[in-house]
């Protein structure tokens, strides 16, 4: 099976809004992480659905499903400390109730952008090198610095890309290399699924994103998302 | 949920829009598969229509020949992961329940009606990643060797519907010519090839008519005297192209016979009333088709000498997974002089 395990677990304190992290606003009438999961649930090569998020807000992400008739959300999984946290609870949750032998996609709940073509394309390349992740070249030249305050370095641009989701596995894969991370004593920072993977030196296939497939994670962000949706509506008058 | 779409603002300029898709229950979603170009699209994209016309119609997508995967179903409409041709025409309620007040649609089909739209005309067309749909625009397809043959199922209904035009005139239907060596033409001879007898046809290339089914095929220069008698004939030219296709039929046609007109032509042709009245002749118009004739077209290609016709109009494959792509196509497209279309296959 296809199962894809959407991270709703942050809080959303960058947005800077006290009563309901990011994935949970709304973009012209429609909750941000249901625009997420309709993509999912249109699929034909999606099964299932798992949703990580805080327990406070299982009731509300309940009702949503059943207002917007999301059907292949299987469950509701608590979010972990951290991201890490939160897609390894997701993960035991689908082995447990799938076993091992499947496809995972992880996705941020507040991508709500992403499109069919990306996640066909995640799945064929999970199935065949076992990890991908989704990345966009990036146009701008990277400046890197030690501290924050004087140019250190500026890498090449062409081997520079802009990380998105999904980030897509074969579960088992991925539940090894969480496993052999948390087993070790000095864990290294890491800030996503495929992290752990680079750190472990496992290989992983790059997929083309968009750069429509947007992070909302900033009040920008949802600015840009509800702007370029709200040009498209002209087209109506 | 949001669909990637492409369409189009000014002549010569697509782009990327990004649109909330309709979810509202009763509405089918359909991901689009495989679409073509027709004539009526490259008009747009070259800004070949007046200013007024062109003010009212963008930002549109364009396209209205396509074929697609049902992603989720509705009542009435075909089940999830059903492949289906998507049907252009949009009829208002009232036609659709058979309470419409137009009495051209219960005598010529809901496609005539007033208010009925018409994918990329008078509403977006089917560049879209996820098309929501109405249960009366999506009919399954049966299997085939090659599924991107179906995006022909649009202009297959065009010759049906030519065919029900004149359905009065069923008799005449085995002694039939053809005007135009173009597509419409050439699958206008292929169904009354399927459904009667094999036509004449003429057009200005020998080389095209060599490839329709026909009991004898001729240039517009020889037409006149050679053409054997016929008693209905189908107008498949358009363009600048139809005066002189209408009169030479006009001239050729038994008395008493009958000419359909499908060709579209922006230029007011000029046309002999006189000979019409003389002979006695019939002149029906058609576009648009219906539902009905869809279906036509969706049996007809379960047959395999039809579908094997058919499939041998698809030039090339074109993969359109970014605008550029869509772009090329469209190029591609105001330069195809063989006889056939490349299907465009949609990554979005």
């Amino acid at each position: 099976m296809n199962i894809a395990l959407i991270l709703a677990g942050g809080k959303g304190t960058r947005m800077g809004m006290v009563d309901r992290p990011k994935q949970f606003l709304d973009i012209y009438g429609t909750p941000v992480l249901i625009h997420t999961l309709e993509a999912f649930e249109v699929h034909p090569e999606i099964d299932k659905i798992c949703v990580v998020c805080l327990n406070d807000w299982h009731d509300q992400v309940k009702i949503w499903l059943r207002q917007y008739d999301i059907g292949k959300v299987y469950t509701l999984v608590d979010a972990g400390a951290d991201r890490q946290g939160s897609s390894y609870n997701g993960l035991k949750n689908i082995e447990e109730n799938f076993g091992k032998d499947n496809i995972v996609l992880i996705h941020d709940a507040a991508r709500p952008m992403v499109s069919q073509r990306i996640i066909s394309d995640n799945i064929a390349a999970a199935r065949e090198y076992g990890a991908c992740d989704t990345v966009i070249p990036t146009q701008d030249t990277i400046i890197r610095s030690e501290d924050g305050q004087m140019l250190s370095d500026i890498p090449l641009r062409s081997q520079l890309y802009l990380g998105q989701t999904p980030q897509s596995f074969q579960l088992d894969v991925i539940i090894r290399a969480h496993e052999e991370y948390l087993a070790k004593q000095d864990r290294p920072v890491v800030t996503d699924d495929c992290g752990l993977l680079v750190q472990q030196g496992k290989a992983i296939k790059l997929v083309d994103g968009d750069k429509l497939n947007l992070k909302i994670t900033s009040f920008d962000d949802l600015l840009i998302t509800k702007a370029i949706i709200r040009t498209s509506r002209m087209g109506n008058l | 949920m949001f669909s990637r779409n492409y369409k189009i603002v000014a002549a010569r300029r697509f782009e990327v829009s990004l649109d909330k898709v309709d979810t509202a229950a009763g509405n089918a979603l359909v991901r689009v598969d495989y679409g073509a170009i027709c004539k009526a699209d490259l008009r747009y994209y070259c800004g070949n229509r007046d200013a007024k016309t062109l003010g009212l119609k963008f930002p549109m997508c364009l396209l209205h020949e396509a074929i697609g995967t049902v992603i989720r179903t509705a009542p009435g409409a075909p089940e999830k992961g059903s492949k289906v041709v998507l049907i252009p025409n949009i009829p208002s309620f009232a036609c659709l329940k058979g309470e419409c007040g137009h009495q051209v649609c219960r005598e010529l089909g809901d496609n005539y009606c007033p208010a009925a739209k018409f994918c990329s005309s008078n509403t977006d067309g089917f560049s879209q990643e996820i098309v929501a749909c109405q249960p009366y625009q999506l009919l399954p397809l049966p299997s085939m060797e090659d599924e991107k043959t179906a995006v022909f199922c649009e202009l297959i209904s065009i010759a049906a519907s030519l065919l029900r035009r004149a359905k009065g005139f069923a008799d005449k239907m085995k002694a039939a010519a053809v005007w135009g060596d173009g597509i419409l033409g050439y699958i206008t001879s292929c169904v009354l090839t399927e459904l009667y007898e094999q036509p004449q046809v003429v057009g200005m290339n020998q080389q095209k008519l060599d490839m329709f089914p026909s009991k004898g095929s001729y240039t517009v220069s020889e037409a006149s005297e050679k053409i054997g008698q016929f008693q209905i004939g189908f107008e498949c030219v358009g363009g600048r192209g139809s005066e002189t296709a209408i009169n030479q039929m006009i001239d050729c046609i038994q008395p008493g016979g009958v000419l359909v007109l499908g060709g579209v032509s922006e230029e007011n042709p000029a046309i002999n009333t006189r000979k019409i009245l003389e002979k006695g002749l019939t002149l029906l118009g058609t576009t648009r088709s219906s539902r009905e004739d869809f279906e036509v077209a969706v049996e007809l290609l379960k047959r395999p000498r039809f579908y094997q016709n058919i499939h041998a109009l698809v030039l090339d494959t074109l993969e359109i997974n970014h605008i550029s792509d869509y772009y090329h196509a469209f190029d591609k497209a105001m330069n195809i002089r063989d006889l056939g279309k490349d299907v465009l296959h949609f990554h979005f």
